[in-house]
């Protein structure tokens, strides 16, 4: 039976930035119609890069493309009555509101779950914020650079620093906003099959920080089992476990069991020193890394990327190449899977981005549409949805609230 | 609206997860509810469980704290996937679940007769979700995946490292975690198909596409301009200042970034220096980009007499994104931290007090479930295979001693 698992379910997005809207996003991959509310200044990732060119454009930034495609953009000005009346209706036929709002000026505008489930009871509100609802940081803000830190990732990357003179290096990018966003949608998900079967509402309140937090559980493991607190220097957990310079760049090799050491020496040609006790268990070889890596050195220098990667697979290795962006865009891999999705824009040109992680035959998890220009549906929104006349709508333009 | 104690209440979950990302994914879903059954052999077993740090003596394969704190919740059955009767009572176990869940190679579901189509023959609504490195498609598919692979392979190490510098491997196995939370996404999205419709499906998640899907930058640089921009270290574009400096103490450290006006001069007031608001070097985004040198060096001159926490503090009270670059021992102590819940202890018969990390996200009608720590090595075989299955005991002695489920 064709469908989608969130075919006629509408979401209202209230939300800038990358983390929350990136939340709707992955909603609408699954069949939520998204409705974006902006300001009428636009959401400011308009303002981030890459552009086309290098040409900053507030229609045309690919970050912003990518975290709203397939949405519907609606502007309205919030601090206006009117504004403010008009999104509450929208969140009145809502069945998800995502907002990056933070809490307490959630609660002063009455955006808060309890005063909106007061009349729409089985209202899922998910909001992604940088330190969430709850705490006495709530009101802080933050985005990738500082909040990868605040969660603890920063503090130990990069991994195997020779001293604590090198500082924390800040993850690139925006992982941890987008992976916020991820946790988010899957909240969303989950909350969304309990109101299915239960009509159960729910408040889903992400903090960007908790979600970078997740990723250091076995660090807390290790502490709590040795009183050891993680930073960036210290002891591999085995070896080879580096990045190692190669011909060509390097790779990012790692021999999880000793089956893989010894395919890995075969591999290498079984040199002599392979067999020096030295180098016998993942922790041996761990305690004496700077002598193996000179020593596995020549064979590595000797062989590019490309053949180590392929080479080493071969024979079970589990390498991988520290590849570029121009790698990953033309990797055979990706295009098998049809990874990347063409998305036409008028503002644009044509492109191709980043499409869904995970095939489903049967409720596709489908990355389509493109990104709404500012204020692109207003009048459909409007009238269609809310039923206000040409009159109300030009009303609402003339008085800057749209 | 009916109480429930879990959003995935009622959901049983066949646990084939090894190390890292397999078992994440279903103690996300132990944590929702559902009833999440671990399913190893003492020859095939998770070898997390040996991950040190692991308990002195006699606690064999459940003496680790990582497994432990890793598996919450989940009931440990042990199954001869391999021997032709094991097989059939897996298949026994799947006519009762909602998911079977495996992050092996996949080549190796194919090869034990229980892929997707095998599955479905015997439970036509099943969710089979399968992680893997590469997904189960492509020339790469049989490649082996541990995150440093797809670290890799994703583009990130590359970029992460110091503006000219080495690419250095990035803190904890974060591409793991991703492809859980892709992974519990894709379930979810499945059961809620199979509820509006009655079909199951396969869900097959590629972790090297959940990685590129949450780091686009770099790639749509290159599609829309054919760069291949370097590493850039602790400098972000379109921030002025942007950096990690260091504060009085051991290996305290403050990260900030100043993304216009406003937080800049909330800034030169946080740190006692409110004429520098118009010096007309620094009055824009591109004029303190052009002086990032100068800055930088203020900022660390500055820093490193300051505490890093009322510096944290201070900061964000002029509105400057602002954190401490906290160690998990720091987060343990923190006020926000402890209010979150986030962090809770279980206790293990063998392995003792445990930190674990609750679902990455608060829930407040049906909140994360952490209750007991993993179940030790085959702890609920027997339970399982007469309540559930209905053997009775002399059968469940029988299947012992001819090694099927041991």
């Amino acid at each position: 039976m064709a469908g989608r698992p969130l075919q006629d379910v509408t979401v209202v997005e209230y939300a800038e930035s990358i983390a929350a809207p990136f939340c709707a996003r992955l909603l609408a991959d699954f069949g939520a119609t998204v409705i974006k509310v902006e300001p009428p200044s636009g959401d400011p990732v308009r303002k981030l890069g890459p552009f086309p060119d290098d040409a900053p454009h507030p229609e045309r930034s690919a970050l912003y493309q990518y975290v709203n495609r397939g949405k519907e953009g609606v502007t309205l000005d919030i601090e206006s009555p009117n504004g403010k009346a008009l999104l509450l209706r929208l969140i009145g036929q809502a069945d998800i509101f995502v907002t990056s709002v933070k809490g307490d000026e959630a609660r002063a505008q009455g955006l808060d779950y309890k005063t909106l489930k007061q009349s729409r009871p089985t209202l899922l509100l998910t909001a992604v914020t940088p330190f969430g609802w709850a705490g006495p940081y709530r009101g802080y803000d933050g985005n990738s650079a500082t909040l990868s830190h605040a969660g603890g990732w920063g503090y130990i990357n990069p991994r195997l620093a020779p001293t604590k003179d090198i500082p924390p290096l800040t993850p690139p990018a925006h992982l941890a906003e987008f992976y916020a966003g991820l946790c988010a949608a899957s909240a969303s998900m989950m909350t969304f099959f309990l109101r299915n079967r239960a009509g159960t509402g729910q408040l889903v309140d992400v903090s960007i920080q908790d979600t970078a937090v997740n990723l250091m559980l076995l660090n807390f493991a290790r502490y709590s089992g040795t009183g050891e607190v993680d930073s960036r220097v210290g002891r591999s957990f085995g070896a080879p476990l580096h990045v190692v310079r190669c011909k060509d760049g390097y790779i990012y090799a790692q021999c999880e069991t000793q089956e893989q050491w010894e395919r890995f020496v075969e591999l290498m040609g079984s040199p002599d020193w392979a067999a020096d006790p030295l180098f016998a268990t993942r922790y041996s070889r761990a305690d004496n890394w700077e002598a193996l890596e000179q020593l596995m050195d020549p064979w590595f220098l000797d062989h590019t990327m490309n053949e180590i990667y392929h080479e080493s697979q071969r024979h079970r290795i589990p390498f991988g190449p520290v590849v570029t962006a121009a790698d990953v865009r033309e990797s055979k891999q990706l295009a098998a899977r049809g990874f990347f999705v063409p998305v036409e824009d008028p503002d644009m040109g044509p492109a191709h981005y980043p499409g869904s992680p995970v095939e489903m035959e049967k409720s596709p998890w489908h990355a389509g549409g493109r990104a709404p220009r500012l204020g692109e549906h207003n009048d459909a929104v409007l009238s269609d949805r809310l039923g206000l006349s040409e009159a109300d709508v030009m009303d609402l333009r003339q008085t800057g609230v749209i | 609206m009916t109480t429930t104690s879990g959003a995935l209440d009622g959901i049983r979950v066949l646990d084939l997860g090894r190390m890292m990302a397999g078992p994440y994914c279903g103690k996300l879903l132990a944590m929702m509810g559902a009833e999440v059954i671990k399913i190893e052999n003492e020859a095939r077993f998770d070898t997390t469980r040996i991950l040190p740090p692991v308990v002195e003596g006699h606690a064999g394969k459940n003496g680790s704290v990582s497994y432990n704190t890793l598996n919450t919740d989940k009931k440990s059955l042990l199954i001869d996937l391999s021997h032709p009767t094991g097989k059939d009572l897996f298949l026994d176990l799947v006519r009762l679940s909602d998911v079977v869940l495996e992050n092996f190679s996949p080549r190796v579901m194919p090869k034990l007769g229980l892929d997707y189509e095998s599955l479905r023959a015997v439970k036509p609504d099943i969710v089979l979700a399968s992680l893997s490195g590469f997904g189960a498609s492509g020339p790469e598919k049989d490649y082996m995946s541990y995150a440093t692979v797809i670290e890799g392979l994703s583009g990130i190490t590359a970029l992460n490292a110091f503006a000219d510098g080495d690419p250095w491997g990035g803190g904890p196995p974060f591409p793991d975690y991703f492809m859980g939370a892709t992974a519990s996404l894709g379930i979810a999205a499945a059961l809620t198909h199979r509820d509006r419709t009655g079909e199951g499906q396969f869900v097959d998640v590629s972790q090297l596409q959940s990685a590129v899907m949450l780091f686009p930058e770099a790639v749509l640089d290159f599609e829309l301009n054919g760069r291949v921009a370097g590493p850039m270290g602790n400098v972000r574009p379109g921030s002025a200042p942007a950096g990690v400096y260091k504060c009085a103490g051991e290996d305290r450290w403050i990260a900030l970034d100043v993304t216009t006006d406003t937080e800049w001069e909330g800034l030169c007031q946080a740190l006692g220096k409110p004429s520098l608001v118009a010096d007309p070097r620094f009055a824009t985004t591109a004029a303190r980009t052009q002086n990032l040198g100068v800055l930088d060096g203020w900022l660390a001159k500055k820093a490193s007499s300051w505490d890093v926490d009322e510096l944290f503090h201070t900061l964000q009270r002029r509105g400057v994104k602002a954190a401490v670059s906290t160690s998990v021992k720091d987060l343990l102590d923190d006020p926000h931290m402890q209010v979150r819940g986030l962090l809770t202890e279980v206790d293990h018969p063998l392995s003792g007090r445990g930190i674990s990390v609750h679902a990455p996200w608060r829930l407040e009608e049906t909140p994360s479930r952490i209750e007991k720590a993993a179940a030790r090595l085959g702890e609920d075989t027997r339970p399982i295979l007469s309540e559930l299955l209905g053997l009775c005991e002399t059968r469940i002695d029988e299947l012992e001693h001819g090694r099927v489920v041991v």
